[in-house]
């Protein structure tokens, strides 16, 4: 049987602001199946990472490949992009679970879930519908299709999220920190539903500042300080406490042992 | 009174009315013309380059600093002179829409620039095209914002219509003088000239507030109730 390759590779990203390098040469691989936490304090260039991936950053420097598609490779001088078309392509297959949900106001839930499938990937309407349909179900909103998204909770919106992004029938789902903007009581309603699309073996990176929760549904997490990934490593390697002092120090700072 | 009514209304009825239907083809082709260049100028103060950009706050500023009657005249007599003939009506429609679109511009930056950032993010990030994203994200949003400005403009237009007037347009007020210039009933003539204009302005005031509630969205519809 052939081992599939990375979903996701990731060398040596870099990525400036003017003058301010947040990503400083990221190296990254995700395997078909694999859930992958990012962590690490903010301002480490967590987002910025995850958002790269999906093109919505521009790589200043570096190797991206999602799929088999590279989408920008090349160091300083010779840097280079793939053309919009090809950067577009990918990207419906890798959609983003956004902190403030970013729904689409002026649309119903059903109508946000059907944009993608129907304007990108050339569905008919009646067959967005239906996949539509079933990815609200299966996020628990089977009879918000008709709402708003300024009347839904905070957690109803990231659900309609998540659903969106399934929508597209994603190869893989970025999480930009996708409870932080929550009231806590409704944070572990949306960590169940990342746990079952683990379960039912989506690709997925997600940023992340629940740190139980990476420790328990992460196959890898990533620690990131200052722009670069400085541990990496399964749950049980990075919770150890036989890691770096660095690594050590944070997490004892937000997951205090018991 | 009798007179006014019976005889001299019904004898003058028909060319103000004819009049004001110059009136209103003016005001409805020229803001759909202004429509159309407010909202590429719009576009172009966000996407185009840098000196595209610079010629296009000039032409803002510029229209919008000169009284629309002098525009009129300066379109009416020196685009002969370039080799140019317009009838007055189409020179009108021009200043019309070259001035409304000025404004109209400024409505729609600012009406796209109050769409939230995520929405474009959002539309962007599963594979839009800067173009859709814009069609069926960005300006439906911002539409909703500008709609009621853009309606007291509307109405605006209607009355500044008038202005055409003096390149020789045969619209509502022009009519009027020259049956004045024959009658010497000014009062009676203007009565019925006010008259009508606030007719189409409280009419257009109408369908503009309709407009508006169509275009709410239904969830906005159902908040309001609830309170």
């Amino acid at each position: 049987m052939q081992v599939p390759g990375p979903i996701l590779t990731v060398r040596g990203l870099c990525k400036s602001f003017g003058g301010n390098q947040v990503l400083k040469g990221v190296d990254l691989e995700v395997r078909k199946g694999e859930v992958v936490m990012i962590i690490g304090p903010s301002g480490s260039g967590k987002s910025t990472l995850l958002r790269s991936i999906n093109m919505l950053e521009r790589p200043t420097a570096g190797y991206l490949s999602v799929n088999n598609h590279e989408l920008c490779w090349g160091t300083d001088g010779s840097f280079q992009v793939a053309p919009e078309r090809d950067i577009r392509k990918v990207r419906a297959k890798v959609p983003i679970v956004f902190q403030h949900f970013n729904l689409f106001k002026h649309l119903s839930v059903l109508e946000n879930l059907v944009q993608g499938p129907i304007h990108v990937l050339g569905r008919s309407r009646k067959e967005a519908l239906a996949t539509a349909r079933e990815r609200l179900a299966a996020v628990g909103l089977a009879d918000k299709g008709d709402a708003y998204p300024a009347e839904l909770s905070g957690g109803q919106q990231q659900r309609v999220g998540i659903a969106r992004a399934l929508a597209m029938h994603p190869d893989m789902i970025l999480f930009d920190e996708p409870t932080s903007a929550l009231d806590p009581e409704l944070v572990s309603g949306i960590l169940d539903v990342i746990r079952e699309l683990a379960d039912r073996g989506m690709t997925m990176v997600i940023v992340t500042h629940e740190m139980s929760f990476a420790r328990r549904l992460g196959d890898t997490i990533h620690f990131m300080e200052a722009g670069e990934i400085i541990a990496s490593g399964s749950p049980q390697e990075l919770f150890s406490g036989n890691g770096s002092a660095r690594v050590n120090a944070f997490l004892n700072l937000i997951a205090p042992s018991p | 009174m009798y007179d006014y009514l019976f005889v001299w209304a019904p004898r003058h009825l028909p060319s103000l009315l004819q009049g004001a239907g110059v009136t209103l083809q003016l005001a409805i082709i020229s803001m759909c013309c202004a429509l159309v260049v407010g909202l590429l100028v719009a576009l172009g103060h966000l996407h185009a380059p840098k000196w595209v950009r610079w010629l296009l706050k000039a032409y803002v500023e510029i229209w919008r600093d000169i009284p629309l009657i002098v525009q009129l005249l300066v379109i009416y007599f020196t685009l002969p002179q370039i080799g140019i003939s317009l009838p007055g009506f189409w020179a009108g429609i021009i200043g019309l829409s070259l001035n409304l679109g000025a404004y109209i511009s400024e409505v729609f930056r600012s009406a796209i620039a109050s769409v939230d950032k995520g929405q474009r993010e959002a539309a962007v990030s599963i594979g839009m095209s800067t173009v859709q994203s814009y069609c069926y994200i960005i300006l439906p949003q911002a539409l909703l914002v500008a709609v009621p400005t853009i309606g007291g403009y509307f109405i605006s237009l209607l009355k500044d219509c008038a202005l055409v007037s003096f390149i020789a347009v045969n619209e509502l007020l022009r009519n009027g003088q020259i049956i004045i210039s024959s009658t010497f009933q000014s009062m009676e003539v203007y009565m019925m000239v006010a008259f009508i204009y606030f007719v189409m302005s409280f009419t257009a005031s109408i369908i503009v507030r309709q407009v508006e509630r169509l275009l709410t969205p239904a969830y906005l519809v159902r908040a309001h109730k609830r309170t």
